[in-house]
């Protein structure tokens, strides 16, 4: 390669790139922001390359110590975490919320609502890869359908966890039927409109959810007699929520419906073809993902005491949704990891309150570039 | 009737806009087939373009004509500088990635920018510059116009009229058209679609961005967000015409805007933001080709 030739090349790949950067934020941002912008650009673009280098030029595949050590790694995770592993996050959350403040314990017990959320939506987005960007109305259902009864006829938290989920999941359903013959992203934005059209009823209905003031007072639940006042003893119920959902969700993924859901998910016209009804599969996991949806909705209400429809915006829905991709969509270890650090990683990067959603936003994009399958992953058929 | 005549007139103003912002959907979709989350946002950018560069030249010292140019063409270019940066860097090295996984990064796109504005800029609603000559109000039998909503109408036709000719005799646009229609045979015939990829993404940034400049004028502040819905708007009317269907997308965006300020003014205006969403959905199901045919979801 002669100088010149070497010179424009990293001219047009370290210099124009945060040099252009640096023009276009400049009337946004400033002068001292955006020249913090297109040095943090520089920065990315020199380890971006430095790390490219390291791979053999044009090889396709990893280096064959890099196979290895992941098998080996791939191996010991399969022996070790897969048997013990549950067994030892569950025996933390028992004994961690004992040793915490009420304000960690309460960050703790919205993480368990969110992994709820996310493992719901996973069985849509995860198991067979319809993407919907409502989600959060099945929340909000839920949670509204709790809030309103118990204001009219004093409703108590059992029954209203079963209604609250049979109402979101007949909403799905009255949705499904007509949406599902969609094609992806089409799917997606009348999802989308369906969530913004909850959301402005919420708003709207002042006779019956009293508008944007929302429903207050509603009561925390009780447990065989006993009354769940304290942050702990509420957080204990969601984790029981949560565990008793892992564990369907987990028999629902090995059972038959669950091998059609997989095999839609890798081909939807071969899984027709083998006489595999995707129509009802597909509206089955809609519902499913709406039930779990609502039901955790009833949990939000009686830990908040308080509804409005503020809670259930798109924006909900779109953090729900990066806990899956995040974590890995299908899986559903990942997902739980996934939303647990979304939660806390906010809670811990208080300092960067205002970059939140900025870094939040960018490890969505860099996400998809680098690793669509997620930090964990789900695994292709054939690999496992 | 009055009222009827000035909701029609209402209508047909923000109807241009949405158009106007529609059809950058609709160009991208056409190319592409992304749904460009993204793009309400450039629009944002577009009215915050307007704003700084008339508040860094003192909107004052200008004329009211050439504010309103400057405004509207710095509008513009600020949005087609981010819309071609966005493709390049999020777009480009998904081209065969799988549609969730680029729909997933629009979304992003769309957050990042939202808050990159808010950090910039701040969180706060923002005063946008008043232009007197804007703001002079003819009234004729109880109808009012403002000399905004001519300008906004007019302009986006101007515009419209502008792109229409580009596409359909310049060799650049044909080449664009083409690119819709079969972007492999395109590449066979020596057209370089990676150019012509960034070209519609600059072209309908750039319509978006005076979108946003006009808007600001017309309800006189701006904030970070509001790209959000515009954007949700402006998709539904690109749908209403047929995705991929420029024409349909300018003839959509009129209909959406008359559908909104008929139905805020007969049926609920609580409900107004609601019938964008309903008026999509209703579409998708029952024709999702749109007015105009000519796509294929």
């Amino acid at each position: 390669m002669s100088a010149g030739v070497k010179a424009m090349a990293v001219l047009k790949s370290y210099v124009i790139p945060p040099l252009w950067m640096l023009v276009i934020a400049m009337p946004v941002m400033g002068i001292t922001k955006s020249i913090a912008s297109a040095g943090l650009l520089l920065a990315g673009l020199i380890l971006y390359g430095m790390l490219k280098k390291k791979k053999p030029a044009g090889a396709v595949r990893r280096s064959r110590y890099v196979d290895m050590l992941r098998k080996h790694i791939d191996g010991l995770l399969q022996r070790h975490l897969r048997r013990y592993g549950p067994a030892l996050v569950l025996a933390v959350f028992i004994i961690l919320p004992l040793f915490m403040n009420s304000y960690a314990v309460d960050v703790l017990t919205s993480a368990l609502l969110y992994t709820m959320l996310a493992l719901g939506l996973n069985l849509l987005v995860g198991n067979v890869g319809l993407l919907n960007l409502g989600y959060i109305a099945f929340y909000g259902i839920g949670a509204y359908t709790y809030a309103v009864l118990y204001a009219r006829f004093g409703l108590g938290f059992w029954d209203a966890v079963l209604l609250g989920g049979t109402a979101a999941s007949v909403v799905s359903l009255v949705i499904a039927i007509p949406t599902l013959r969609l094609k992806g992203d089409y799917f997606a934005i009348v999802t989308l409109g369906f969530g913004e059209i909850v959301r402005i009823v919420f708003n709207n209905w002042d006779s019956l959810t009293n508008g944007p003031n929302g429903i207050m007072g509603i009561p925390r639940p009780s447990l065989l007699g006993l009354q769940l006042s304290t942050g702990t003893e509420f957080f204990y119920l969601t984790l029981l929520f949560v565990i008793v959902q892992v564990y369907v969700l987990s028999r629902i993924d090995r059972s038959r419906l669950g091998r059609y859901a997989l095999a839609i998910n890798e081909n939807e016209q071969a899984s027709e073809m083998v006489g595999i009804n995707t129509y009802r599969v597909k509206a089955i996991y809609f519902m499913l993902s709406a039930f779990f949806g609502g039901i955790a909705g009833v949990l939000f209400a009686s830990k908040q005491m308080f509804v409005s429809p503020d809670s259930f915006t798109f924006t909900e829905s779109v953090y729900v949704l990066a806990m899956v991709i995040l974590g890995g969509m299908g899986n559903i270890a990942g997902v739980i990891a996934g939303a647990f650090t979304l939660v806390v990683l906010p809670e811990v990067l208080r300092g960067f309150v205002v970059y939140r959603m900025l870094i939040f936003a960018l490890l969505l994009i860099t996400m998809m570039l680098f690793r669509p399958e997620g930090l964990v992953g789900r695994k292709a058929y054939h690999d496992r | 009737m009055r009222i009827l005549v000035q909701q029609i007139i209402n209508g047909l103003t923000i109807g241009s806009v949405y158009a106007l912002i529609a059809l950058g959907y609709t160009m991208v979709y056409g190319i592409i087939e992304l749904i460009n989350f993204a793009h309400g946002d450039i629009y944002m950018i577009g009215a915050y373009g307007g704003l700084i560069a008339l508040t860094l030249l003192g909107a004052a010292h200008l004329s009211g004509m050439g504010a309103l140019i400057t405004g509207v063409v710095a509008g513009m270019l600020l949005s087609a500088a981010y819309g071609f940066t966005v493709e390049k860097l999020a777009y480009r090295p998904l081209r065969n990635a799988s549609r969730l996984s680029l729909l997933i990064t629009a979304l992003g796109v769309s957050i990042f920018l939202e808050n990159f504005v808010m950090i910039g800029q701040g969180a706060a609603d923002r005063t946008y510059v008043s232009l007197s000559m804007l703001n002079s109000n003819f009234v004729i039998d109880g109808v009012s116009i403002t000399a905004n909503q001519i300008v906004i109408f007019i302009a986006a036709v101007a515009i419209m009229l502008g792109l229409d000719l580009f596409i359909n005799r310049t060799m650049t646009g044909r080449a664009m058209k083409a690119a819709s229609q079969d972007s492999v045979t395109v590449q066979l015939m020596g057209i370089d679609t990676d150019r012509i990829i960034s070209l519609t993404f600059i072209i309908g940034s750039a319509l978006a961005g005076a979108a946003g400049v006009l808007v600001g004028f017309y309800y006189g502040v701006v904030t970070f967000y509001i790209g959000y819905l515009a954007g949700i708007k402006a998709f539904t009317a690109a749908v209403l015409g047929g995705i991929g269907n420029i024409r349909g997308a300018m003839v959509g965006g009129l209909v959406l805007g008359l559908l909104e300020s008929l139905g805020a003014a007969y049926i609920s205006s609580d409900y107004k933001d609601a019938f964008a969403f309903i008026v999509l959905i209703l579409l998708l199901l029952i024709k999702p080709s749109g007015l105009f045919g000519n796509s294929r979801p």
